[in-house]
């Protein structure tokens, strides 16, 4: 299994688009860092992923990344050399859900990072154990930022189960990438409209409950609690994990 | 253990079918392969060759029937059946944004027990030394078969299914081509299961040809058989108008060759008897051969009596 998910890296790490993605974290660490005031960089932090997941920037990084990861295999046919090989369907997929989460996991810490390091030269570092003032109820930043980061750990394995069911279903790797940014895109707006209007059924949509870190500071835009917000993401990744292995082992490829 | 099951043959298909919603693409198609032996499927374009061979490596699944590889079932342990193949199913496809090594590397990590070693010996088997740290992307259509090739036999396999090997090789990557299955099935005995569309290309290699249209197995044949059967004898001579007379004087039966002094006569002909009319005649023999059956000849023939049949149905 762990050669199947080296290879899954190798592919996805030997790509061009790969370095876009590189290119477009740094740009964000540059951006936030200068826009990042009198910040230490422990507060920037919680700043950085509070924003992250209200902007639903991860899914579309997620899904530029990963949307073709299935179908691209398809329509190129290597496809063939996957399922050639003494390895059953569901480890194929099972290990590319895998190395997604690890790739998804390593943006989030890069960012987290690159931008810590970046405030911390220009700011100074900041204490861990000094209490969080901008956003959150008296938490330490160091207790908030575990607690915020590990939300956002969750939610991108919802986010990366999700961008690789569609990738799954759908075999043309363009359309499938299209249809994943107007998911996230729709459901942001569609949150946005939701907290005006007081639309309750919204919270049991999927990419609603990307958002989980917003629990942390009372600005959830769903106005559900935060277990609720997990058993909704657990309850459709579970679904989308069926139905894409499902799909996956029992489809032909011809 | 149904490794322990009885290896008699390669590969093993029972009543294989393979239907989609409105047509039956494969149809009660059974054969089998023995170790050593090179199995030729032939057939027009859209007769069911790719379907088959994607049924064999796991990339379709067969509606009916059972798929045996080395005595194991396909569907039910697909894992220890696959390990025994190497395949290119229609055109090697890799990753073109790495390079030769990388994508066998990729392949060595699926499996089990493949060293380094293995890869340095198949890259040698097919001569792609020179250009395996080249990037895919850059390889010629030749040299990414021979890649194919090269990942279909790094484990060692049994079975090797090479889905119409030739397309898009110059004849001298043909040549190679023939030459490498030729030494994996005589020198390593491994099965050898090779579709075409183009005879010729696998006549000189195959032991067994099975003809395929419309999904249907029309019949295997060993190539010997085929070569041999109904063959006929084309003689050359010095007079061809008295050797014209003789036969009339025979009662012989005979076509004209392709010049005034060559004629073709039945296999089954006393040729004792020829040689000395001529001799007595004083009509110099320049050659006396055999004409091999062609499998264009078999296939042709087939297909034409298929055609027949169709049409007489139809009515």
């Amino acid at each position: 299994m762990i050669g199947l998910i080296t290879n899954e890296m190798v592919k996805i790490f030997r790509q061009l688009k790969m370095w876009g993605v590189l290119g477009i974290c740094f740009i964000l660490i540059l951006l936030s860092g200068m826009s990042s005031g009198d910040q230490t960089a422990a507060q920037s932090i919680i700043t950085l992923t509070y924003g992250l997941s209200s902007f639903l920037f991860l899914p579309l990084l997620v899904s530029l990344v990963f949307s073709d990861s299935i179908s691209n295999e398809v329509s190129q046919g290597t496809i063939k050399l996957l399922i050639v090989q003494p390895i059953s369907r569901i480890r194929i997929w099972i290990s590319k859900w895998i190395a997604g989460i690890i790739i998804s996991w390593s943006i989030l810490f890069l960012l987290a990072i690159g931008l810590y390091l970046f405030v911390g030269i220009k700011n100074g570092f900041g204490s861990w154990s000094s209490v969080a003032t901008i956003i959150g109820h008296g938490k330490s930043i160091g207790m908030l930022t575990i607690q915020m980061y590990g939300l956002q750990l969750l939610s991108l394995i919802s986010i990366v189960t999700f961008i690789l069911a569609l990738s799954t279903f759908i075999d043309n790797a363009s359309l499938a990438f299209g249809i994943s940014m107007a998911i996230v895109i729709s459901t942001s707006i569609l949150l946005v409209l939701a907290q005006k209007h007081h639309w309750q059924a919204l919270k049991f949509l999927f990419a609603a409950q990307w958002m989980l870190p917003g629990h942390l500071v009372n600005e959830d835009l769903t106005s559900s609690s935060l277990p609720f917000g997990l058993t909704i993401l657990g309850v459709w990744m579970v679904l989308f994990l069926l139905l894409s292995l499902i799909r996956f082992s029992r489809r032909d490829f011809s | 253990m149904s490794s322990t099951r009885s290896n008699k043959f390669a590969l093993e298909m029972k009543q294989i079918y393979k239907k989609y919603s409105h047509k039956t693409v494969v149809e009660d198609v059974s054969l089998s392969i023995k170790p050593g032996e090179v199995f030729g499927l032939l057939g027009p374009n859209g007769a069911g060759k790719t379907t088959i061979i994607r049924m064999l490596v796991g990339l379709v699944q067969p509606s009916s029937g059972e798929i045996h590889l080395m005595g194991c079932d396909l569907k039910r342990n697909y894992e220890e059946a696959i390990q025994h193949v190497g395949a290119i199913v229609e055109t090697p496809d890799f990753y073109g944004f790495l390079t030769g090594y990388q994508n066998l590397m990729q392949c060595k990590r699926a499996k089990k027990g493949v060293s380094h070693e293995d890869i340095k010996r198949a890259v040698q088997f097919v001569n792609l030394e020179e250009r395996i740290h080249d990037k895919v992307s850059s390889y010629s259509l030749g040299m990414k078969q021979r890649l194919g090739i090269a990942q279909a036999i790094l484990h060692q396999p049994q079975l090797l299914i090479l889905d119409e090997p030739t397309n898009g090789l110059d004849p001298l990557g043909m040549r190679e081509l023939r030459s490498i299955v030729q030494r994996l099935a005589k020198e390593m005995n491994i099965a050898v299961f090779i579709s075409s569309h183009i005879l010729s290309e696998v006549q000189e290699i195959c032991d067994n040809v099975g003809f395929i249209k419309n999904g249907k197995l029309l019949f295997v044949r060993d190539m010997k058989s085929i070569e041999m059967e109904q063959s006929k004898f084309r003689i050359v001579v010095s007079d061809g108008q008295m050797t014209q007379q003789i036969f009339e004087q025979l009662g012989w039966i005979f076509d004209v060759g392709d010049t005034l002094n060559s004629f073709i006569i039945s296999g089954s002909s006393d040729t004792n008897k020829l040689v000395k009319e001529l001799a007595l005649s004083e009509v110099g023999i320049l050659r006396f051969e055999p004409v091999l059956n062609t499998l264009e000849d078999v296939f042709m023939e087939t297909m034409k009596e298929d055609d027949i049949h169709d049409r007489v149905n139809y009515k």
